[in-house]
């Protein structure tokens, strides 16, 4: 179900961004859905949660893979190492882990795509590709302390209505 | 548990094998991170094989596939006048190859030209390109040293001890002026009227190779036999050889004198102008826009023709495609344009392949698995097209070489802006604004691998005089139908006897903007 929810809602946050007037500021569901479970699954569980929700993402995208399994890899490392020093149950917690990921990501992707146009020989400054990205991660980070909790109760997201614990 | 208490055996080797586990993870992740910043051809081949089962998530996507903003048009790209604009094009584009000026017409009447379509060059010498003849079959009769020449300009020579040892069948390596080790004698041209000629004598020199000038591309002049001729056109002169037929370009041009003066010297003292650099400006953009030549020889081959070989546009040749369903018309991205498509390399789609609604190019495919593909439209920044200007109202009638443009992204209004480095510039008819631009349709034009030429990319304002320039085009088709998209394949041995192999470790980073 992960896998189809994860495919679902990156297919329709790219039909909003493509086809509708709020072009970029469209929150990033599958990011939101990648903290989510960071946050709250057991350690063994985050990984390939990760890794699923980073293959629904190459799905909708042509954005390199590589960049979006070691994004959504590390951010979920990273949220998830967070969980010792943080409670995730506490919503201004989420919304931080949500904020700091989403920006994380956008400064990811930005580096990357700034890589491959220099590699093809039109460079392009890294802060030219992250500019457009800003709006999304606003966003996403208002859309974190709206539809976290929505996320977790989509049919068969039972693992992530459990409360987040250090395990 | 006390301390100095050992823990139970069991604990400890699980304890272990997490960590351990989890180190390896970590690893991979910065692989992966590696991988994403430094492509390596080979391992991200090998990511979109392992990566192949999740284009059947992209299925999943089908529902949400009919959600467009204009119905599909069966017509678009299809209808009569497309195709009849096509072959226009394609008449006009044959033409290019032909020279212009009278002198070069008559020097063709007594020779044999074998016409050849650039398919494109190795990544690794951008000094050498391949060509497909016209007919296959001439390839026997060609010898090392054949001149190669585009118009009215001398291109290169052909060479067939490469030729035989490439790796593609069907093509022909011809070694450009350019090349580094390339030599030719030539001599300015003692009819350009703006040469003193009659008075100081001839002027010949050996030319090959690019000289050392920092801000332009200037052929490399050796050993000149005298001083002056600057602004004069410079033509072959090559001695009659035996067992080299590279003199049958005497007269042909190489390009117009100049001498360079780099840029940071513009403000030194006028005693530089002795230092200034010597070089031949070339007439052709040779790194981007040699499309259709003429392979020079003086003695006929009477080929049978071929049964049942069809006049056909290889653009129009339906065996060429392949259907490609899009599976999503969106793009998560805002830094992007592209799109998924289902069709993937087991239907031998390629990096770098056109992707096309018609007669219109809809864009390129940038990263192949085996069971679909990632397509970049016009609108992603980077993509790179080879391309041909059509000029004049109505059916093409003259074509220009625009050479490579490079996406810049979405303009506004629904255009897309590329970067047009106008190596050859728009000629400015008398009378026209200094600032003035002319509307031209852009169609694809040839030299890129995948990208056939003869896709009309869109229609454009071209500014007058040298670039480079930044222009606004209207693309042809916005990708929004999605129906009846196509992949191309190459031309199939069936119908023409030409064989359209994939270039050996083809990928990403090949010319033509393919990622």
């Amino acid at each position: 179900m992960l896998a189809a929810w994860g495919t679902w809602l990156s297919a329709a946050q790219a039909l909003l961004i493509t086809r509708s007037p709020l072009g970029p500021w469209v929150p990033d569901l599958v990011l939101l859905l990648v903290v989510a479970t960071a946050a709250k699954l057991h350690r063994r569980d985050v990984a390939p949660a990760a890794f699923v929700l980073a293959l629904c993402r190459t799905a909708t995208t042509v954005d390199s893979p590589a960049a979006i399994l070691a994004g959504f890899g590390i951010l979920s490392v990273l949220i998830h190492w967070a969980r010792r020093f943080a409670d995730a149950n506490r919503v201004s917690v989420r919304l931080a882990m949500v904020s700091s990921g989403a920006l994380l990501f956008a400064g990811w992707m930005a580096l990357v795509r700034s890589a491959e146009l220099g590699a093809q020989g039109t460079p392009t400054a890294v802060g030219q590709q992250f500019l457009p990205l800003l709006p999304g991660v606003l966003v996403t980070t208002l859309a974190g302390a709206v539809l976290f909790q929505g996320l977790t109760w989509l049919p068969g997201m039972t693992p992530l209505r459990r409360r987040s614990r250090l395990w | 548990m006390k301390r100095g208490t050992a823990r139970p055996a069991g604990e400890e080797s699980d304890s272990l094998r997490t960590s351990r586990s989890r180190t390896l993870y970590h690893l991979l992740l910065a692989g992966l991170a590696f991988l994403a910043l430094k492509p390596i051809g080979p391992l991200v081949r090998g990511l979109d094989v392992l990566l192949a089962p999740a284009a059947l998530l992209s299925h999943l996507c089908s529902p949400l596939a009919w959600v467009h903003l204009r119905p599909a048009q069966a017509s678009e790209g299809r209808s009569a006048e497309a195709q009849a604009a096509q072959v226009a094009l394609e008449r006009a584009v044959l033409a290019s190859a032909q020279p212009q000026e009278r002198s070069r017409v008559d020097l063709l009447a007594n020779l044999y030209p074998l016409r050849a379509e650039v398919s494109g060059r190795p990544r690794d010498d951008r000094d050498r390109i391949w060509l497909r003849l016209a007919d296959q079959r001439a390839v026997e009769g060609l010898q090392t040293g054949d001149p190669v020449v585009s118009g009215d300009a001398f291109v290169g020579t052909v060479d067939m001890e490469a030729t035989r040892l490439s790796e593609l069948t069907g093509v022909v390596v011809v070694r450009l002026v350019t090349g580094s080790s390339f030599r030719v004698g030539a001599e300015v041209d003692p009819q350009d009227p703006s040469t003193t000629g009659p008075i100081v004598g001839r002027r010949r020199m050996v030319v090959g190779g690019l000289s050392a000038h920092p801000d332009r591309v200037l052929l490399a002049v050796h050993n000149p036999e005298q001083p002056g001729g600057v602004g004069a056109r410079v033509i072959v002169h090559e001695a009659e050889r035996a067992g080299a037929r590279t003199h049958l370009a005497n007269g042909f041009v190489l390009g117009i004198l100049k001498r360079g003066v780099p840029e940071a010297w513009r403000f030194a003292g006028a005693r530089l102008a002795e230092e200034s650099i010597l070089g031949i400006q070339p007439t052709m953009d040779l790194a981007h826009g040699l499309h259709q030549v003429l392979i020079l020889t003086d003695c006929a081959q009477s080929l049978p023709a071929v049964e049942g070989q069809m006049d056909l546009l290889p653009v129009q040749d339906a065996s060429a495609w392949r259907p490609a369903r899009l599976l999503l018309r969106g793009e998560v991205s805002p830094l992007r344009a592209g799109r998924k498509i289902a069709t993937g390399s087991y239907r031998d789609v390629r990096v770098g392949a056109a992707v096309s609604i018609g007669t219109h190019l809809l864009g390129r495919v940038i990263r192949v698995g085996p069971l679909g593909a990632d397509l970049s439209l016009l609108a992603d920044p980077g993509l790179r097209i080879s391309t041909i200007a059509s000029l004049g109202d109505g059916l093409p009638r003259v074509t220009h070489v625009l050479g490579q443009l490079t996406s810049m992204g979405r303009g506004a209004r629904g255009t897309v802006v590329f970067h047009w480095p106008a190596t050859l510039p728009l000629p400015q008819p008398e009378g026209a604004a200094t600032q003035g631009s002319l509307h031209v349709q852009i169609w694809t034009g040839s030299g890129d691998l995948g990208l056939p030429r003869g896709l009309l990319v869109g229609e454009a304002d071209l500014p007058y005089g040298p670039g480079p320039h930044v222009i606004e085009v209207d693309p042809a088709t916005d990708g929004r139908s999605g129906h009846g998209a196509r992949v191309w394949v190459g031309v199939s041995a069936a119908s023409s006897g030409v064989a359209m192999d994939a270039t050996p470790g083809l990928d990403a980073d090949e010319d033509g903007g393919a990622r």
